[in-house]
This record gives C-alpha cells, sequence and structure tokens, in this order.
C-alpha cells in the first residue's frame, strides 16, 4: 500500500494541475475532485470541457470511464451485506482501484461463504476485513484529496503559455498502459483509437461514442481464452 | 462553456461515480453478470480513454494534424517508450511529463 500511496500524491498533484490548466476555475475544479473523485474519469473529461463537448457526451465519457468499478464492485460487495444502504453507498464510494486489488489480496471474499466451524474465526475474518478496508478507503481519500487540492493550488502560478493542461493527457496514457494485459485489450485500445482520429470530423464530439463502441465491439471479437470459458 | 455548465457537468459525473460505484454495493438482490457483459465492463473504460487521448495527441486545436516535431505526440511516445522499458506506471509518466518539458522549452 505505501508505494502505492505515494504514486497517489504525485498522480493527485498531476489531476489537481491538469483541471485548472484545462480552465476549470478553482472552485470548479474543488468541486470535481470532491463530488466526482474519480481520476480517470476527471483526466478524461477534460479535454472534453476545454472543446466545450455537449455534456451528455461527458457524462457518457463518465460513466464508460468507470465502467471497471461495477466489477470491482460485484468483488467486494458480500462484505458489506449487513449495513443500511446510506452506508454501502459510502463504501462504494471509497472503493478505488488502488484499492480493491489490495483488499481482495488480503481478504477472499469465499471465505464469508464457509461454515463458520470450518474456519473458526469467520465473525473475526469479517470484521478484519471491514475494520482494514474502512482504513485504507479513507488512507487513500485523504491522500488524493490533499494532492488534488495542491496541485490547484500551485496550477494558480503557472501560466496557461507552458501547456500544462497536456499533463492530464499523459497521466491518461500512463493509466492506460497496465489495462493492457492481453490481446484482446491490446486490439481495444487501437481500434478505439484509430476510430476516434477518423470520426474526429463528427459533430457534437460523437465520434467518440463511436469509437469507444468500436473498440468493445472489436474485442469482444476476440474468442475467449480456454481459460476465460472454464470459470463461465 | 459557462459557469453553471461546467457545474451542471460536474454534477452529472458525481452520478455517474455513484452510479458505477455504490450502485452495485447498495443494490440489495443477488448479482449474476454473464460473463460476456463482465468482459465488455472491462474493455469499455479503456477504449473510452483511448477515443479521447489519441485524438488530442494527434489532432491540434485547429484540426490539422499535427507534425512530427510537435511536443505533445514527442511526449506521447515517450510515455509509449517509458512503459515499454518499465513496465511502472510512474516511469511512464515521468518520461512524458520531463519529455515534454524540455520540447515545449525548445520550441
Amino acid at each position: 500500500m505505501v508505494p502505492a500511496t505515494i504514486a497517489m500524491v504525485a498522480w493527485g498533484m498531476v489531476t489537481g494541475v491538469a483541471m485548472v490548466q484545462s480552465g476549470l476555475s478553482t472552485w470548479q475544479a474543488l468541486g470535481m475532485t470532491l463530488m466526482v473523485y474519480a481520476g480517470s474519469a476527471q483526466l478524461t473529461s477534460l479535454p472534453l470541457f476545454a472543446a466545450a463537448a455537449p455534456l451528455p457526451i461527458i457524462w457518457a465519457s463518465a460513466l464508460i470511464v468507470n465502467l471497471r468499478f461495477v466489477l470491482y464492485g460485484v468483488a467486494v460487495r458480500p462484505f458489506f451485506r449487513q449495513f443500511s444502504w446510506p452506508r454501502r453507498l459510502l463504501y462504494g464510494f471509497g472503493n478505488v482501484d488502488v484499492l480493491t486489488g489490495d483488499f481482495l489480496r488480503r481478504f477472499d471474499p469465499a471465505r464469508l461463504d464457509q461454515p463458520a466451524l470450518l474456519t473458526e474465526d469467520t465473525g473475526g475474518f469479517l470484521q478484519r476485513a471491514i475494520a482494514y478496508f474502512e482504513a485504507a478507503a479513507l488512507t487513500i481519500w485523504s491522500v488524493w484529496t490533499a494532492s488534488s487540492i495542491t496541485g490547484i493550488l500551485l496550477a494558480q502560478w503557472i501560466p496557461a503559455s507552458w501547456g500544462l493542461d497536456f499533463v492530464g493527457t499523459l497521466a491518461l496514457i500512463a493509466l492506460l498502459m497496465p489495462m493492457m494485459t492481453s490481446r484482446a485489450e491490446f486490439i481495444c485500445v487501437v481500434v478505439a483509437g484509430i476510430t476516434a482520429v477518423l470520426c474526429a470530423w463528427m459533430p457534437l464530439k460523437l465520434g467518440i461514442l463511436v469509437a469507444m463502441i468500436a473498440g468493445v465491439a472489436a474485442a469482444m471479437m476476440k474468442p475467449l481464452s480456454a481459460e476465460e470459458q472454464d470459470s463461465e | 462553456m459557462s459557469d453553471a455548465m461546467i457545474w451542471i457537468g460536474l454534477i452529472g459525473m458525481m452520478a455517474m461515480t455513484l452510479l458505477t460505484r455504490s450502485g452495485i454495493v447498495v443494490w440489495p438482490g443477488p448479482i449474476r453478470l454473464p460473463l460476456r457483459l463482465q468482459r465488455a465492463l472491462r474493455f469499455a473504460p479503456m477504449a473510452a480513454i483511448a477515443a479521447v487521448i489519441v485524438p488530442s495527441v494527434v489532432w491540434t486545436p485547429e484540426a490539422t494534424l499535427v507534425s512530427l516535431s510537435d511536443p505533445r505526440l514527442i511526449s506521447a511516445l515517450a510515455c509509449l517508450l517509458g512503459w515499454w522499458q518499465s513496465r511502472q506506471m510512474s516511469v511512464c509518466l515521468s518520461a512524458g511529463i520531463v519529455v515534454y518539458a524540455v520540447a515545449m522549452l525548445m520550441r
């Protein structure tokens, strides 16, 4: 968790600088950090805000970039079954990329369904899991928010002529690279990227939506590996 | 874009975060996502990110192709090289930022 936290400081600052340099006011950038709390969706929206894209396109992009969280939510939700919905809403809101993988490596959800007799401490396991999740989620939120705000404040002193809004795009490239874990993901990214360039002439930034659909469709055409078929 | 429009945009984006991150955790019933849907959910974010960044690297604001000496193109390539060499996000991002800064200064 510690190296991930240090990386997040740099990440939050880059996002803070990019938000302001892309044309958001200080208050809007603060609002975005606190309300949206999704770095990749924030960074993706910046070129769209700068180009005055229609709001539905901006919302659709944020939704699509965030879709991976649905999978993370499915993975962690068994731990929170006993809580009220407002509390589950908060747990969900805090369930960001850096947390889910780390949490699931430490706490296997399969253990929740084993009879207490076999594991001896199912209750203790659940409590430790929830305590860890809360502490980690709060730490990540604090570090991310503090470093974003630092970036936002620093950006006040940087002239727009330095072109630092582009740093947001560089950060997105760095986020994208580790997502490409196999050939299907690579095809998805290449097809979406090329389609977006070819469809840039479309009005209302619709080319971006066309490109997203093309990328996913191209990746889905690749048949499942034998391993994936077994897990179905 | 007017300030009010930007704020409405931000509120909508917050709704998207809550929907995707909290929606499935709040939902009370059992959930089974078919494998094909799971794959689509995994592919969609990277398609969206690629669809936004690739045009912003290769098209100028005046809608012409960037020149090969454009700081944006060079620094994006530096990111790819940094990732290819190290397989680390931090190296990938730092390489891009350093090359971008140098290219902007030499412009």
